[in-house]
């Protein structure tokens, strides 16, 4: 099992497809509105129509997948009430279920939406990075899922070996909040982390 | 608006406790002890009544106990921990001040509950600091809160004066006093307004600010909510100088109503700062 | 311990309760459908014990152009979760076959509250969706005796099989194509029925390649790793191709080898564009007019590569024309304003057309002609549209032009080519009867059969049809309502129970066309059925999947194989129909086949199950189209008159004499750019200024998965419009719309997005069509919307020439 495990996503080759939400949804049996992963679309561009009839445009679009990073400094955590929300010894982030009061305060400061309430349960839920998959010695189900290898996880230290530090992209928070265990590797239209160049443009998928 | 009304219960009828408690207290050391007289036992009503409605809040009430569990790091914890104080000590004042063999710790304790209502007071405003909530990361939100105390604090504490117009107490300088804190209250509300909504304009990725989001609610009821304030207070303004001139009982109706236009527009005020709820993320 | 208590454990609750509902008496207590499921509950009993954990082998058998291994886990005979190929090193070549997340949701299809459960019989007027409850005795008996019926008043020639891709891939339990099916055996053992050529998908690009190439192959893509430059017309794997052992791979890696420069030409920035270099927006139905002022281009600057024009084409130059026609029908004549039109076709005027800057023009042109080898390639976007036929062959041109054709790492320009599996194949027979229809053209076919002729509505085998279509066989498709274009006049002809006289539907849901059925039989779904399947798109790893049954039939749902033998027992023709044979021991049938031409394949089902999965692995560089051609043209001839490639078809030019064309129909000799009624510079947009696209979405497959609620909730169907549409009608993001022109209406909620040209509007096909009472659709379903008038070659679907208007709801 990974002993620091971390997330890579690369946004060169990610196509948005979002088989890493629904292969998540099947293994953890997630139901419509509960989303330990997300697919956000970041769009940006103009367009100026010219006097010949045609357009000229500075358009781009890309699509940035996160599930729960298992931040360094995890806000969740931090703001708990009640320790239900714990890193484990490896450093993920857990729901304990036998403590969680469902207040939501976790979900309100999380910049990434990871902590996600079930309203079945009464309780929050996340991403637990396939916990009893990484014991098997197998990879995340979002991670064995995608189909343009995008998405792929490491133990955090090699990761940052191979990609360096987090670069942090729109629509990415300032990564000193958390410190997530997310390295991104950007695209040719990658914008800057705070930028205002584009806006998040699926805000009912995420 | 209007998922968030368990917590806009809690931290009205709560606030509202502490800055009766506070109020109440004030005056009685100013000499009109007997008649605040009750006035602890509807402090603690409103504060075991605010505790009540935050389970709603709730989905797994019966863990509630676990909330107390991390006091070193969540604000969540210490404001519940806190919250539990103050009206504890409440409770623990309402009784000592009844039973006779105890009345000696009612003074102490008065002190202890006042104090553990600034402390609640300041819990709960930090509750809401959180880093990546603009709208709701700013000073604004103890200003918010303490203006709250003390506009409910100092109108309920002016009707229980009212009410008892008999008994004989120095009214110039409760009045008075009285009517300087309604005047900071609404001082406090003045300048946390502008300040909350400007801590508010920042758009996250999605195109959208604490400020967008209280106007997509709708203007119009943030305007009402501003002009409520406003005719509350300058209600209970004007009844707080009649009775400085001893005109009292007729003026406990009157002075009913200003406290309902107040708490309204304080309940509309209160939706409005939840709504303002932005997450600066994804 | 603290991990008892994480939501791991909740999960695992949830699976409890799945097992106990299981245990309970089958798959109805989970379900959340209502009276039906529970008064049919179906699954056999299972045992008191309660079995391990079992993980089967199977595919994803629908038409999105690749084949995924499926891997459900089942427990007491209850799918709980699907996995996806996990094998091996993923070494490219051996590399995992990943699923998309349609297939990864199948289990939510499956197990869908809308699954058919027992035989219907229709009781109210027919698309109303009233039925009754049959038995199959029943229901196959009425089926038996109206075919019987209608055979004799019509002939077999009234019987259509309807196009239908809900079960592609397939060895047995297939729907498509239709002469491969089940179904068509049948017929085929009871005198043949009215065949159809061509599909939705492609009907312009297969009908015309034939006659610039005589074939429609094209280099793999893989083979973008050996190029300089790729440029995509209208192509996007990212939502057609999304398999993980399919193209959009295939394309990702060749990138990653070679990091290849890629330029997609598209109205769109798609999700594909998002991983592209560049970006280039263009017109819907303009392409051939952009290839034009790129050819303009390459001729002014002597860009061409004019020894392979010369020694492999005819037709580019007044020197390189066939006999009987005159010398300036040549394409350069067309290009430089020497031919009939006078108009020459600069980077200027093709500008104004395509929107797209000369200076783009001119330096695309360069680049082009620079960069050899340059891998051109087209998807069906420009294809599928009423002057289609035309758009395609101009793309494929952009290759000739540029002298790409038959090289590594060129292209023919024509769609990536796949390589396919050695496999046996599930005999279906011959039909005797030759007389065939476009794909498109069943509809005219029930309402003026008699009348269609070959020269004036492309009907093959016949001069004109000897009967119009009395009896529709539906199987696994939904093609008959919610593909079909014009959905309100398609819903008029077929109400009419007098003309088109017997509908029978075999699917899985209660799909749109389903609810036209008069009897409407359930079928299984391929993970109730043991079934082979085969590899689909892709570059270098051609595979067969094995697949094993995961759960039994739910409800009274019954394989398409058996329902037919039981319907040829009724029409006394059973032994004729299976040849003694069950359904189990025809796939071992065709292990056999296989075996002869590649004898490492499994020798019997038991081995195949075991196996699962089998990727051939192709050594050497990638497929080369026309390889043998460009080595050696007079030795390897294409299939062409001339055997060379022909830019100037003399086919064509004839046909275009001959065929009798409406008002606004042309058919080109070149592949020059022909103007659409309903397109950029149609004289229907003053009162319809929007071009409408529709486009592959991620939620569905076609209509296939457009009843999973997984899919819609991260991928909700929403119609894109530019903001500066947008604001003009005052439209913000997220506002519900209403899109319509004068054939229908159709409302959903806006994307407003800077992703969509101006001027064009997006709609995902495949949504489920919602008629409320006035027949206005409220799912998003783009076909209310589109035309039924045919392409004038192919007599295809113009699916992406719509004019609409847009306006806030």
């Amino acid at each position: 099992m990974l002993k620091h495990p971390a997330f890579h996503i690369d946004l060169t080759t990610c196509t948005g497809c979002k088989t890493c939400m629904i292969a998540c949804k099947d293994k953890n049996d997630l139901p419509v509105g509960v989303k330990w992963r997300r697919v956000t679309e970041y769009t940006g561009g103009h367009w100026v129509s010219r006097a010949d009839g045609t357009v000229t445009q500075d358009v781009f679009a890309y699509y940035l997948s996160v599930g729960c990073n298992h931040c360094e400094d995890p806000i969740c955590v931090r703001n708990c009430p009640t320790t239900a929300m714990h890193k484990d010894e490896s450093g993920i982030v857990l729901v304990d279920a036998t403590k969680c009061i469902g207040c939501r305060y976790c979900e309100w400061a999380c910049p990434y939406h990871a902590p996600q309430f079930d309203p079945a349960l009464g309780m929050m839920t996340k991403c637990n990075f396939c916990i009893d998959y990484l014991r098997e010695g197998k990879a995340p189900a979002c991670v064995a899922a995608c189909p343009t290898r995008s998405l792929t996880c490491g133990e955090a230290e090699d990761l940052q070996k191979q990609w360096g530090d987090s670069v942090t992209v729109a629509p990415l928070p300032d990564p000193a909040i958390t410190r997530p265990n997310l390295f991104v590797t950007p695209g040719r239209t990658a914008q800057p982390a705070g930028s205002s160049a584009g806006r998040v443009a699926n805000p009912e998928e995420v | 608006m209007g998922a968030h009304w368990p917590l806009v219960g809690f931290t009205l009828l709560v606030q509202a406790a502490a800055g009766l408690l506070i109020v109440s207290e004030i005056l009685a050391v100013l000499g009109a002890e007997a008649r605040m007289r009750g006035a602890d036992i509807l402090a603690f009503l409103f504060g075991a009544l605010g505790l009540a409605v935050s389970f709603a809040h709730l989905g797994m009430p019966l863990h509630s106990p676990y909330a107390l569990f991390n006091i070193g790091s969540s604000w969540l914890s210490r404001e519940i921990f806190c919250t539990s104080a103050f009206i504890g000590c409440l409770f623990a004042l309402v009784v000592c001040r009844r039973v006779p063999t105890l009345q000696r710790l009612a003074g102490p304790l008065a002190g202890l509950a006042v104090l553990a209502a600034l402390v609640d007071l300041y819990a709960m405003s930090m509750v809401y600091r959180i880093v990546t909530v603009p709208a709701w990361d700013s000073p604004a939100t103890l200003l918010n809160f303490a203006a709250t105390a003390l506009l409910l604090g100092t109108l309920v504490a002016a009707l229980f004066l009212a009410a008892r117009a008999e008994a004989q107490v120095p009214l110039c300088r409760v009045g008075g006093t009285l009517l300087v804190l309604l005047v900071l209250a609404v001082l406090a509300r003045a300048v946390e307004l502008p300040l909350g909504l400007f801590g508010a304009m920042q758009e996250n990725a999605r195109g959208i600010s604490g400020f967008s989001a209280v106007m997509a609610e709708g203007s119009g009821l943030y305007a009402l909510r501003v002009a409520l304030l406003v005719l509350g207070a300058a209600l209970a303004g004007w009844c707080g100088l009649r009775l400085l001139r001893g005109v009292g009982p007729a003026l406990v109706a009157l002075g009913a109503c200003a406290f309902l236009v107040v708490l309204a527009g304080e309940v509309i005020g209160r939706f409005a700062f939840f709504d303002m709820y932005v997450l600066n993320g994804m | 311990m603290r991990e008892l208590g994480t939501v791991e454990s909740v999960g695992t609750g949830r699976r409890d309760l799945l097992k106990f509902c299981a245990a309970l008496g089958g798959i109805a207590a989970l379900q959340t459908g209502g009276g039906l499921l529970r008064e049919a509950s179906a699954a056999p009993a299972t045992s008191a014990a309660m079995a391990a954990e079992r993980i089967v082998t199977t595919s994803c058998n629908v038409n999105c152009g690749s084949r995924c291994v499926l891997h459900p886990h089942v427990v007491d005979g209850v799918i709980t979760r699907i996995d996806t190929d996990s094998s091996g090193d993923d070494s490219y070549g051996q590399h995992q076959i990943r699923a998309c997340l349609r297939g990864r949701s199948l289990r939510k299809r499956v197990y869908a509250p809308d699954r058919l459960k027992y035989p219907m019989i229709r009781t109210g007027k027919r698309g109303e969706g009233k039925f009754r409850r049959a038995s199959w005795d029943e229901a196959l008996d009425l089926v038996a005796a109206r075919m019987k019926d209608i055979q004799a008043r019509y002939g077999n020639e009234a019987f259509y099989l309807n196009y239908g891709t809900g079960a592609l891939g397939a060895c047995v339990s297939k729907s498509w194509p239709p002469a491969d099916t089940p179904v068509a055996r049948l017929m085929n053992c009871w005198g043949g029925y009215l065949n159809h050529y061509g599909t939705y998908s492609t009907a312009q690009i297969a009908f015309a390649m034939p006659f610039l190439y005589g074939t429609g192959a094209n280099n793999v893509a893989a083979d973008m790793a050996n190029a300089k430059l790729v440029v995509s017309f209208g192509n996007n794997p990212a939502a057609t191709r999304m398999s993980g052992g399919g193209i959009i791979y295939d394309l990702i890696h060749a990138r990653k080898e070679s990091d290849v420069k890629l330029i997609v030409i598209d109205p769109t920035f798609t999700d594909t564009a998002a991983i592209a270099d560049e970006w280039i927006p263009i017109r819907p139905g303009t392409d051939a007019a952009l290839v034009a002022a790129m050819a303009w281009v390459m001729i002014a600057e002597g860009l061409l590569d004019q020894d392979f024009l010369d020694k492999y084409c005819i037709g580019f130059d007044a020197a390189h024309m066939p006999e009987g026609v005159p010398a300036t029908a040549c394409y350069k004549s067309y290009v430089l304003g020497e031919g009939p039109d006078g108009v020459a076709k600069t980077p200027a005027w093709a500008a104004a057309i395509t929107g797209i800057p000369p200076e783009t023009i001119i330096r695309l042109a360069r680049q082009v002609a620079q960069a050899k080898p340059c891998y051109i390639t087209q998807g069906w976007g420009p294809q599928r549209h009423f002057n289609g036929e035309d758009a395609c062959r101009a793309i494929a041109l952009l290759a000739i032009l540029s002298g790409n054709v038959g090289i590594q790492g060129g292209s023919t320009g024509v769609r990536e080519g796949s390589i396919y599996p050695p496999f046996g194949k599930f005999p279906t027979l011959t039909n005797p009867v030759k007389d065939s229809i476009s794909v498109f053209m069943w509809t005219d076919a029930i309402f003026r059969g008699t009348e269609m002729t070959a020269t004036r509505d492309g009907v093959k085998g016949t001069d004109r049809l000897k009967a119009p279509i009395k009896f529709i066989w539906n199987y696994a498709g939904n093609a008959l309502v919610n593909q079909h274009a014009d959905i309100n006049r398609t819903t008029e002809i077929l109400a009419d129970d007098t003309k088109c006289e017997m509908i029978v539907v075999i699917d899985n849901h209660m799909t749109s066309s389903a609810k036209f059925a008069d009897v409407l039989l359930p079928g299984t779904t391929n993970l109730e059925e043991n079934e082979f399947s085969t590899s689909d798109a892709i570059s270098v790893m051609p595979y067969m999947v094995f697949g094993e049954r995961a759960v039994a039939p739910l409800f009274e749902c019954r394989d398409i194989y058996t329902i037919c033998a039981d319907i040829a027992q009724r029409l006394g023709i059973r032994e004729k129909f299976t040849e003694g044979r069950t359904r189990e021991e025809w796939l071992q049938w065709v292990l056999e086949q296989t075996r002869q031409k590649f004898p490492e394949a499994p020798a019997t089902l038991a081995d195949a199950f075991r196996q699962g999965v089998m990727k051939v692995h192709l050594a050497g560089k990638p497929f080369v189209a026309l390889k043998d051609f460009r080595e050696d043209p007079q030795a390897h001839p294409l299939a062409t008159p001339s055997g060379k490639i022909e830019i100037f078809s003399k086919r064509l030019w004839d046909i275009s004499h001959t065929w009798e064309l409406l008002p606004g129909e042309r058919i080109a000799a070149l592949p020059e750019f022909v103007t659409e009624p309903e397109g950029y510079l149609g004289a229907r947009r003053k009162q319809f200024p929007l071009q409408l696209v529709t486009f592959h979405y991620k939620q569905r497959t076609h209509s296939t998965y457009g009843n999973v609620p997984w899919l819609k909730e991260v991928a909700p169907q929403e119609l894109w419009i530019n903001p500066a549409d947008a604001g003009a009608r005052g439209i913000r993001a997220g506002d519900p719309v209403r899109v319509f022109n004068d054939r229908g209406a159709s409302f959903i909620p806006a994307k407003v997005t800077p992703r969509v040209m101006p001027g064009v509007v997006l709609l995902p096909e495949g949504a489920w069509y919602e008629p409320d009472a006035q027949g206005r659709d409220h799912a998003g379903c783009p076909n209310v919307l589109t035309s039924l008038r045919p392409s004038p070659l192919a007599k295809g679907d113009p699916m992406h020439t719509s004019l609409v208007d847009v306006a806030r709801a």
